[in-house]
């Protein structure tokens, strides 16, 4: 891969990324958001896997602050964590990752988000009171349906850009 | 690197939570959060562009008529609102006010609402640079949004007025019957706190701020009483009121500014 296809490869992350953030905040109600699918965390952990020599757990990092900014979170760095946790598990699993069949990647994603908000929500139950709504478990199915569509996409994006 | 990502996550969860790094908050806000929302509304304002249009011709003749009735409306109510004035400056000079002037206010747009069980708050465009402060006031047409509660550098958080940690000194406007009014975690609701059950409190009043520990400004609507009811086991009348402002569709709101008016120094004096 040549230097500039790794910027190319960056900057398509980048902006992918951008469009994570803007696809979670495009319904403007907070309970559709919440049950609508991760973006931006299904997004890092397709970089986790595909994109792992300039998207490492500090990328992960870097996305789950902004993630705490984006939702309003209290204290910086409840995403920041999950997402390098989730990022580290993508990263060591990959070869085995890669290897199961698009179902079982499916799966596997939805337990990673199941993780994601039973972790969200615990804290935020210890930080002020619990939750109210339940439409956020709508979004771990979702993002099961997602993930496929996800590799789909992108798979056909990147090949395009490195050729 | 991930043990050190990790301790980091939570140096700066505990870093944030005693206040060290707000200005981090702030940066990511200003550079990234808020030029994502605002184009996460693009296709809102879009879809009422088109919307408006191919509005059809029918629906603009009824809309043209509708807003003829209204014109009718209110210049019937300009022309008692000269009378009230004219009656206003009559008893004004009496008590000696020197100015008339209203509060300036700073309209905002609302970027992000995030309302739950816990918080009941809103995002707003206007911020330190905008000579927006903690504890402004925002208002809608209707009446109070609530007040701010965080601040950056372009953008301010507003805690609703039905947040749980809101208290509200209001009185009911028709006989001036002080109460707290305390915000109850629902967007339409509102309940008022220690009501003796004596006191002369209807379904239908309109409830508004009193101006005690002049926090909120003396004389703006709050909300209208929906229930009042009276129970052995409480030693106050259980009261719950149903907000003015229209919390859960407001899109733009107005700050009001802290300078105190002389309105309300003649309202003081009225009383």
């Amino acid at each position: 891969m040549t230097m500039t296809d790794n910027i190319q490869q960056l900057l398509a992350v980048i902006v992918i990324m951008v469009m994570g953030f803007f696809l979670q905040e495009l319904p403007g109600s907070n309970v559709l958001q919440s049950a609508l699918p991760e973006w931006p965390f299904l997004f890092t952990l397709y970089f986790s896997v595909s994109s792992r020599h300039f998207f490492g757990v500090f990328s992960a990092f870097l996305l789950g602050m902004i993630e705490d900014v984006f939702l309003g979170i209290p204290v910086l760095g409840l995403h920041a964590a999950i997402y390098v946790l989730a990022a580290f598990v993508m990263i060591a699993m990959r070869l085995r990752f890669k290897h199961m069949s698009m179902t079982g990647q499916s799966i596997f994603i939805g337990m990673l988000v199941l993780v994601k908000i039973v972790v969200t929500v615990v804290f935020e139950s210890i930080w002020y009171s619990p939750s109210a709504h339940y439409w956020i478990a709508l979004s771990i199915p979702l993002s099961i349906l997602m993930w496929p569509m996800i590799n789909l996409f992108f798979g056909f994006f990147f090949i395009k850009h490195s050729a | 690197m991930t043990i050190t990502c990790l301790v980091l996550a939570v140096v700066m969860m505990v870093f944030d939570y005693q206040g060290r790094i707000p200005q981090l908050r702030a940066t990511i806000q200003q550079y990234v959060s808020v030029p994502v929302k605002q184009a996460a509304t693009w296709p809102d304002v879009l879809g009422s562009h088109i919307a408006v249009f191919f509005t059809s011709r029918s629906d603009l003749q009824a809309e043209n008529a509708k807003l003829k009735r209204e014109i009718v409306w209110l210049k019937a109510n300009l022309a008692n609102q000269t009378v009230l004035e004219a009656e206003y400056r009559r008893l004004k000079s009496l008590f000696e006010s020197t100015a008339t002037n209203t509060r300036p206010v700073m309209i905002a747009e609302v970027l992000d609402s995030f309302i739950n069980a816990n918080k009941h708050q809103i995002e707003i465009n206007k911020g330190q640079l905008d000579k927006a402060f903690i504890g402004q006031i925002a208002i809608d047409q209707n009446g109070v949004v609530g007040q701010i509660t965080s601040l950056a550098e372009k953008t301010a958080s507003i805690s609703l007025i039905t947040d749980e940690r809101q208290r509200i000194p209001v009185f009911v406007e028709r006989n001036r019957l002080r109460m707290l009014a305390r915000g109850s975690g629902k967007l339409g609701e509102l309940e008022m706190e220690f009501v003796d059950k004596t006191a002369d409190v209807r379904v239908g009043d309109k409830v508004v701020t009193s101006g005690l520990g002049d926090r909120y400004p003396r004389g703006y609507g709050i909300a209208t009483v929906t229930m009042v009811e009276a129970s052995p086991a409480n030693e106050f009348l259980q009261v719950k009121a149903e907000p003015l402002a229209a919390l859960d569709r407001i899109l733009e709101v107005l700050l009001i500014s802290s300078e105190p008016t002389t309105e309300e120094s003649a309202y003081d004096n009225d009383r």
